[in-house]
């Protein structure tokens, strides 16, 4: 299964999705502001069409999860018990994020949302990603990813087929924790990107 | 133990097989990432397919390479015919083989992975002192089940203030007629002592407002609603963030008594520090 993400407009098509796609975008972008408005905040959230800012494609099943437990372990908390609302976290936009699909808006609010669009079973995962930068800045007081690993990003994308993804596991062989500070370090510069160009993030898996 | 053929080896939970929860199932447990893999009542695979409950995506593991299953309360590791190997204690299994507490598992020995693509080890996660309390309480439970008692409230383990959920709404007059409109916000302080409170929003409470906390967990029998006066509003330098200082004006009786008995009212993390809020805007792009 492979992780893609996205910073560009809300208003431009995913890559490789089917056209009727742009609609429920459109509709959910509707559903977005309506929600921003309760929450107090009705920022812009970047939903005019444009470029893709940056592209991040990595072959690899459970991109988020090591670093999302990693995350609950420093919280003392347990992934599960977040999922089923027995237990709170600090790092909420980081961790409630299920299965990496979801979408991250360039504005601040507190705590992640969740919007059903009508005809879909399952809500879209929205979160904040100036929220979401505070937690990897108080993660990285734990993981210390600074100078540990130095992964191939262009200006544009980072893309990691599964050789590359051996390449990287064989050089940095006995790194501790080193698959958290790899999606640390892809997850932080999509992070920046969104942020540099108040554009969000949109995550999914294929 | 041994299996004759592979037709013999569980696909599904044994019938009888005790059900428990994934954290008191034994783990295996990556030594790089540190992450732990319960081991459920059904087999777990480990392998380069992305269906696996192990997903390895690399070359040196095969699709389907090993699974761990349990029997008769007795967990096994099975080679699924890898190409490079599993190993337990540098040893190649051939054939089902038991595993014991603090086992080496390693799969994938290549020249570009001497030490195997991953390495685990097998915790059975349950200490000798563990298991004795635990048959304690089975046996304690067991004795008031037959006597008709069950354990009350006082007996339930607590809960932690900062896995509890708290939403505010002004409260005005119109309220009687019309439902508050709750919306959720994070604590930074409870003193139940000094009736005093604090939490941030995005958006500003005059000072002297009214305000109704509702305190929400899936442990509590109900909402626990508190009644505040805003003291004081004080606007955070980033992201339009205001910190509200509340005093506590009302709790019923019951609700504080709840509160006490069934909340840790220490133990407080704060979801954000102003100093980590002011250090949440990324350089801009050199580009």
């Amino acid at each position: 299964m492979s992780f893609r993400a996205i910073v560009q407009p809300l208003g431009t098509a995913i890559p490789d999705a089917p056209k009727n796609t742009v609609e429920y975008q459109l509709e959910l972008v509707k559903l977005i502001k309506n929600q921003l408005k309760q929450v107090k905040n009705s920022e812009y959230i970047g939903e005019e069409k444009g470029k893709t800012i940056f592209a991040a494609q990595i072959e690899h099943s459970s991109f988020l999860t090591e670093l999302q437990e990693f995350a609950a372990s420093i919280d003392e908390t347990n992934i599960e018990e977040i999922y089923k609302g027995n237990q709170q976290t600090r790092f909420n936009h980081l961790i409630e994020i299920r299965n990496n699909v979801g979408i991250y808006l360039p504005v601040f609010f507190f705590f992640p949302m969740r919007i059903a669009l009508r005809n879909d079973a399952l809500p879209i995962f929205v979160g904040s990603t100036p929220k979401l930068y505070t937690e990897l800045q108080e993660l990285a007081t734990s993981l210390k990813p600074q100078d540990k690993l130095e992964l191939n990003i262009t200006s544009d994308s980072f893309v990691a087929a599964e050789e590359d993804l051996e390449d990287y596991e064989a050089t940095y062989e006995g790194m501790q924790h080193f698959w958290p500070i790899f999606s640390f370090v892809v997850l932080e510069n999509l992070v920046k990107k969104s942020l540099q160009n108040k554009l969000p993030i949109i995550l999914w898996s294929l | 133990m041994e299996f004759e053929d592979f037709k013999d080896l569980p696909e599904e939970a044994e019938q009888g097989t005790p059900t428990q929860s994934l954290d008191q199932r034994p783990v295996i447990q990556d030594l790089r990432t540190g992450r732990k893999y319960p081991i459920p009542s059904y087999p777990l695979f480990i392998g380069r397919e992305k269906y696996s409950s192990i997903c390895i995506p690399v070359p040196a593991i095969s699709r389907r390479h090993a699974k761990i299953f349990e029997r008769e309360g007795v967990f096994y590791i099975q080679d699924m015919g890898s190409i490079n190997g599993t190993f337990v204690n540098d040893k190649r299994i051939l054939d089902p083989i038991a595993l014991k507490e603090g086992d080496r598992v390693k799969v994938g020995v290549t020249k570009k992975y001497p030490k195997g693509a991953r390495e685990f080890i097998f915790k059975s996660n349950v200490s000798e002192e563990e298991r004795l309390e635990k048959e304690k309480n089975e046996e304690r439970d067991r004795i008031l089940k037959e006597v008709g008692v069950t354990p009350g409230p006082a007996e339930s383990k607590k809960i932690v203030l900062r896995h509890c959920v708290f939403n505010v709404a002004k409260k005005e007059l119109v309220a009687i007629f019309k439902a508050e409109e709750y919306h959720r916000v994070p604590l930074l302080k409870l003193d139940i002592g000094h009736s005093m409170l604090s939490f941030l929003d995005l958006s500003s409470f005059r000072v002297r407002d009214t305000v109704t906390m509702s305190l929400e967990h899936p442990r509590l029998p109900e909402p626990l609603k508190i009644t505040l006066r805003i003291l004081g509003v004080n606007p955070k330098p980033v992201y339009g963030i205001i910190e509200h200082k509340c005093l506590i004006i009302k709790i019923s009786e019951k609700h504080k008594a709840i509160l006490e008995n069934m909340i840790v009212l220490s133990d407080m993390i704060c979801y954000m520090t102003s100093r980590r809020l002011s250090d949440s805007i990324p350089p801009a792009d050199p580009s």
